[in-house]
């Protein structure tokens, strides 16, 4: 048996649960969006996240992407770190997070909005997109809980590029509940409880310069999940920009897998 | 004589063993007393919607697997940092103890918190443990006052599980071991 994630089924928004300890869950994620103008894309990535300690989980990201009628390109990584600062349950729980992230002006992965992000960010083509190098910081503040079977979370979301440029800021909320609360006794892979459904909004919110909703893009997005008892879940969402900035459909969907007890059987190799 | 001076260094080394074994077993008692204790009063007598219900020990069995076997053990006798849930701290808790415990764990000593299941898939985990046969009797230790001074006479009055007083029977008694 595999240890079953407790995890919301957000492809955006963090909640507060972390990675069980030792265990290491692999995620192949992708997005397809719509682009006007310009050519419509679908970007994969792939998530190794870890569990080191009860109250700190390690992320990392391999981003790329294919923009149709133009090319595929390997934009670049990403590392994330996740903090639980109290030990304590609340019905609001912080998380502090911080993530670097190395990649290009080609990386459509979106796994965020900050600043004044926008479809048109989006349009230019992937030859001279490669050539931008992004060094960049993201701090997010993550509150989350769970109550009476749902759970809720709220991400604040501010961003640094290290060359130059203020700090970007965005936001993520989302609400998730498995679509039965108990559990039957009899394994089933079908089961109600297996199943979770969510919704998530997501935007940028200006920068330190130009704290306001003008330029920015903002999404809407229907969220499922199918956990199975082995240990894989697959999720699907698909959103809709809300404004003019905004791509008008983005779907996502993932497969994942965790791996129970990674990091004692990595030891035990040694 | 050699016999003489084995058979002191054999009595001197056994009743060391026998000195650190229940030290150690008392110092997990402190360490899962030590969460439990905490529990607000109003939870202890939170009453378990599934209580001995056979559907729900399935279920919770079920859930256990998923989410607490992997640290506790097929048995859940305990593995590693984790404790036997089979011992008297966890036996003698009320489920509401429990059902409470489960919801923040003790992430500082390696405990998850298991907020993000369902209450109802808690209780079924607690309903399940409360089925479990007890640790092994037959070493019997005296429990840690602290540990038994409310937990003892909520669960006779509830589930009878005052009991199951057996002590830990492997190194990781407490719900959780220090790191």
């Amino acid at each position: 048996m595999r240890t079953g994630a407790q995890e919301p089924p957000y492809f955006i928004t963090y909640s507060h649960h972390l990675e069980e300890p030792g265990n290491l869950e692999i995620e192949a994620n992708s997005s397809f969006a719509t682009q006007n103008p310009g050519n419509n894309y679908i970007a994969p990535w792939v998530e190794f996240e870890y569990g080191v300690k009860t109250w700190w989980t390690s992320e990392f990201y391999l981003d790329s992407q294919s923009t149709f009628n133009d090319s595929t390109a390997f934009t670049g990584v990403r590392f994330e770190n996740r903090f639980r600062p109290l030990m304590t349950e609340h019905w609001i729980n912080p998380v502090l997070y911080v993530e670097y992230e190395d990649i290009t002006g080609a990386d459509k992965a979106m796994i965020d909005v900050v600043g004044a992000d926008a479809q048109s960010d989006y349009a230019v083509p992937n030859a001279e997109a490669q050539r931008e190098k992004l060094h960049e910081v993201e701090t997010k503040l993550i509150l989350s809980g769970d109550p009476k079977g749902w759970n809720y979370s709220l991400n604040y979301i501010g961003e640094e590029n290290l060359a130059h440029a203020p700090w970007e800021f965005g936001y993520a909320l989302g609400l998730s509940r498995p679509l039965r609360l108990a559990v039957t006794p009899e394994p089933c892979n079908f089961c109600r409880e297996n199943f979770l459904m969510g919704i998530e909004m997501y935007g940028g919110l200006g920068t330190a310069s130009a704290f306001s909703l003008s330029r920015t893009s903002h999404y809407l997005a229907a969220i499922g999940a199918w956990q199975l008892p082995s240990g894989a879940t697959f999720r699907v969402s698909p959103g809709f920009g809300l404004n003019g900035n905004s791509h008008t459909f983005v779907l996502r969907w993932s497969v994942s897998y965790e791996i129970e007890g990674f990091g004692r059987k990595l030891r035990n190799l040694f | 004589m050699p016999s003489t001076r084995l058979a002191v260094r054999f009595l001197v080394l056994s009743g060391l063993a026998a000195t650190l074994a229940i030290a150690q077993s008392q110092r997990q008692l402190r360490i899962v007393s030590g969460p439990i204790a905490k529990a607000p009063v109003s939870v202890r007598n939170w009453k378990n919607p599934y209580e001995q219900q056979p559907a729900a020990i399935k279920a919770g069995e079920k859930l256990f697997r998923q989410h607490c076997a992997q640290c506790h053990g097929e048995d859940a006798r305990g593995m590693g940092k984790a404790a036997d849930l089979r011992s008297a701290p966890v036996q003698n808790a009320t489920s509401g103890e429990l059902v409470w415990f489960l919801r923040g764990g003790n992430p500082a000593k390696g405990m998850p918190s298991w907020s993000g299941l369902p209450l109802q898939r808690r209780w079924q985990i607690v309903t399940f443990l409360k089925s479990l046969p007890p640790a092994v009797r037959a070493q019997e230790l005296p429990v840690h006052s602290e540990v038994t001074a409310h937990s003892s006479d909520d669960a006779a009055g509830s589930t009878g599980d005052s009991l199951l007083l057996g002590a830990p029977n492997r190194t990781c008694g407490g719900l959780v071991k220090m790191e």
